[in-house]
């Protein structure tokens, strides 16, 4: 027994070393960047193929790139395409990947090197789950019940309105229609986990997509990138979604619009020497939100003079408590990051208490006009001219920007609102015209791989209601502008004041 | 007399409260006033649980969705004119009979053959009364927020009543106005009423009630018609202070009320009222302390509600806790 106890310690002690040597190769981090990220610098994809963006040389199949064990990249032209050790990790799908193999086209490039930075998850490589010869099936997730709610009959038309137009019209995409699946999140990141779960497992879609809640198009689109499966939304948080190898937003996120929207409260709203608030609600989510914004309003000699975070669960008697502290503060702009339900609690304390400041904000579901509806009726009219950044027109301009809307809808859905749709199918349309976008750069061969490359070489693709997106193998966050919205209570709607704006 | 003394000692910590920030524009005043206006509405639906678990000694998960079906009932009929516009006060009276007369429906399909149950099986049925009702809401109107207009303008020939730089409306006045009324005469009406004694009775020993010749069934439809009353008092006057939703008094104010009542005491309707005010006082005042007081200094300071997440929650959930270790039947309440 004591002659064994050493040998038992060191082979112990060994296999210990071994496990750790193992986990140390299985960290995030240690593996090469994720498959889709991993789009060489300085090519696009075009058609399925990875091109020189400056020669036009095809240098392969973005399948090849993509591949969905995790397969080092090409070999490029220029050498730097290099493969790499390891492949993605962190998702369930993910796989180990191997040592870069050369490339399939590449002339002088060297074998790739070691890995960068990983990243969690893949984006499937060549798998075509949800594609046929002639469709494919899109899954999207939205809250049509909860605290912020979209109603679910115009969110399902608008969710393949404009695919339905062009089949309409006779046109394809590389001889596929397209099917949008709609599946209630309950505003609740859990069930927006089994929702897109249940559509990648048992539907069998090709791509998710989120239409609104930061909280469930976080915890979603990290649930796709487990699986492999392309996950667009427009820009929400990127806490959590940074790095995700097939996560892309097709507007900016709260982060990136913090310092625009601090330009506009002191360039455009004299916000420099007022009192300026901020009230949110208490999620991690949103922290990167704040600090974008806090810091600069500080930089531009602005700081908040109001600063709250409340809980997600916060009620009439909160919406109170925040309205009295800024009237006794005297805040003059308020950034509100919040559900627009609660917005809706302080609005309507807020026109009790006469408190009237300018409203201000960003996101996706405060300027449906639901909310602008709701909020007119109270007493005063809080909302009067608040003003929001958002992904999208207002719908009652929408002849202005996109006038194949409404003859979409009268060809399609005839009986909605007489005709005119409404802003959630505004929505819907805006992201389908991204949607055909993608599908049309990612070519015939379609592939999650081919299509998560397609998105990522996107430059300044300017579709009808989306502000322009530009996309890079590292910046998945693709939106460079915002439409600015004005709410207006002589008609209860919202109503764009100034469509892509980058600066103030 | 034990009333007495409990609603002295709020009304007395009140007064300092008020004396202590007498003068300060940031101080608590303001924030009493909202605690008790929002405590009204908590107590007014913790009226109609306290009613049910007397009678019935189950927990009515219900309750809320009674004030929500009879705030859907006045939209319909005021913003929606179906099927015609109906005078605001009519509609509000209308409602109310309706949703009494859900209240009667639930207590004939759900309750009466669940009455020889163990009353865990009552109380989710309760449960799934309200799923239900939440469901159709959901079905009938969409999941969208939709917004009430206040029942009444002016009170006492005023729009608006200023106390400590808040403005009560006229709607709160009344809701202030009808919670104590209806207190006062349930508190009666249990206890000088042969109807309210009897009730009592039931909810003590349903065998030897019907023994003496009372009629459980009878008992029974009354008191759920009642909380359905109740109930539907609540969600008139309180919707249109916040926002209309599927499931709105079951998600804002059923909980709240919850607490109230077992602070307050199940068994005790003056416990109930109580108690909703204390819940609606201890919401308010920790959601201005979180705002209000810092830890740290300069740059590294931070709001106290910041530090402590979901102040006021935490602070019921404390109260809650104490009142449970020090008075188990609540501040009012008596030994089961």
């Amino acid at each position: 027994m004591n002659t064994r106890s050493p040998r038992i310690k060191l082979i112990a002690f060994v296999a210990l070393l071994l496990i750790a040597a193992a986990a140390c190769g299985q960290k995030e981090g240690v593996a090469l960047q994720g498959a889709t990220g991993g789009l060489p610098p300085g090519t696009e994809i075009v058609d399925g193929k990875i091109v020189d963006s400056e020669t036009g040389e095809i240098l392969g199949d973005a399948d090849d790139l993509l591949g969905s064990s995790g397969a080092g990249g090409l070999t490029g032209a220029s050498g730097d395409l290099g493969g790499s050790t390891g492949g993605d990790l962190g998702g369930s799908s993910g796989s180990t990947g191997s040592t870069g193999s050369t490339g399939s086209t590449g002339s002088t490039g060297s074998t790739g090197s070691t890995g960068s930075t990983g990243s969690t998850g893949s984006t499937g490589g060549s798998d075509a789950t949800g594609v046929t010869d002639n469709s494919v099936l899109f899954g999207t997730h939205a809250p049509l019940t909860g605290a912020a709610p979209v109603p679910s009959d115009s969110a399902q038309k608008g969710a393949d309105l404009y695919y339905r137009w062009l089949a309409e019209n006779g046109k394809k995409i590389h001889g596929r229609t397209v099917d949008v699946i709609l599946k209630n999140d309950n505003y609740n990141p859990s069930q927006a986990v089994a929702v897109c779960k249940e559509m990648v497992e048992k539907d069998k879609v090709f791509a998710l997509a989120g239409l609104a809640g930061t909280d469930q198009i976080q915890a979603c689109a990290r649930y796709a990138a487990s699986v492999g499966v392309p996950y667009t939304s427009a820009g929400v948080t990127e806490i959590g979604l940074e790095g995700l190898p097939n996560y892309f937003a097709i507007s900016m996120t709260y982060a990136e619009q913090g310092p625009l929207l601090a330009d506009y409260v002191i360039n455009k709203l004299g916000g420099k020497g007022e009192k300026n608030g901020m009230l949110r609600f208490d999620t991690p989510n949103f922290q990167d939100a704040h600090d974008s914004f806090a810091n600069a309003m500080a930089s531009k000699g602005a700081k908040l003079a109001y600063d709250r975070a409340v809980s997600k669960g916060a009620g009439t008697t909160e919406a109170q408590s925040v309205v009295q502290e800024m009237k006794t503060a005297g805040i003059e702009n308020v950034y509100v990051l919040t559900s627009p339900v609660w917005w809706l609690q302080v609005l309507q304390a807020a026109g009790t208490q006469d408190f009237r400041p300018q409203w201000v904000g960003v996101g996706i579901s405060m300027t449906f006009d639901t909310v602008a509806t709701v909020a007119c009726k109270y007493t005063g009219a809080p909302i009067d001219k608040a003003k929001f950044f958002s992904p999208f027109q207002a719908w009652s301009d929408r002849n202005r920007y996109s006038p194949d809307f409404e003859k979409a809808v009268r060809a399609i859905y005839p009986e909605e609102n007489n005709g005119t749709g409404d802003d959630f199918m505004y929505v819907g349309w805006g992201a389908g015209q991204l949607g055909a976008a993608f599908l049309e750069k990612a070519g015939p061969n379609l592939s999650r791989g081919s299509f998560a490359a397609a998105i990522a070489s996107t430059k300044n693709l300017q579709t009808e209601v989306f502000p322009p997106v530009t996309f890079s193998s590292s910046d998945h966050f693709g939106g460079t502008a915002v439409h600015v919205n004005e709410a207006r209570c002589s008609d209860g709607r919202w109503h764009t004041l100034q469509a892509n704006a980058s600066d103030f | 007399m034990k009333s007495a003394i409990v609603v002295g000692v709020v009304i007395a910590l009140v007064a300092v409260i008020l004396a202590l920030g007498a003068g300060d524009p940031t101080g608590p005043n303001a924030f009493v006033i909202i605690g008790l206006s929002q405590g009204a509405v908590f107590g007014l639906v913790a009226l109609g649980l306290v009613l049910v678990y007397k009678g019935s000694r189950v927990f009515n998960f219900a309750q809320g969705e009674f004030g929500t079906i009879a705030a859907f009932l006045v939209f319909v009929m005021v913003e929606q004119k179906f099927p015609t516009k109906v005078p605001y006060v009519a509609a509000a009276i209308i409602a109310i009979i309706l949703t009494v007369g859900v209240g009667l429906i639930m207590e004939r399909v759900v309750v009466r053959p669940l009455l020889n149950s163990p009353r865990v099986i009552l109380l989710v049925a309760t449960i799934a009364f309200a799923l239900l009702a939440i469901g159709v809401e959901v079905l009938a109107f969409l999941p969208e927020a939709k917004a009430l207009p206040p029942m009444v303008q002016s009170i006492f020939g005023r729009d608006n009543f200023e106390l400590f730089a808040f403005t009560l409306e006229p709607q709160r006045i009344l809701i202030l106005m009808v919670m104590g009324g209806m207190a006062a005469g349930l508190a009666y009406f249990f206890s000088k009423t042969d109807l309210g004694l009897a009730v009592l009775a039931i909810s003590q020993d349903s065998f030897a009630t019907r023994v003496v010749g009372i009629g459980v069934e009878r008992m029974s439809r009354f008191i759920w018609g009642s909380a359905a009353f109740l109930g539907a008092v609540a969600g008139v006057l309180y919707v249109p202070l916040t926002v209309l939703t599927p499931g709105a008094m079951t998600t804002g104010v059923l909980i709240p009320a919850f607490t109230g009542a077992v602070i307050g005491g199940m068994t005790s309707l003056p416990g109930a009222f109580v108690g909703g005010i204390i819940v609606g006082l201890i919401g308010s005042l920790s959601n201005w302390a979180g705002g209000h007081y810092t830890i740290g200094d300069g740059d590294t300071a931070r709001l106290l509600g910041d530090i402590i997440k979901g102040t006021p929650d935490v602070a019921v959930v404390v109260a809650l806790l104490l009142v449970l270790l020090i008075r188990p039947q609540g501040l009012l309440g008596r030994e089961a």
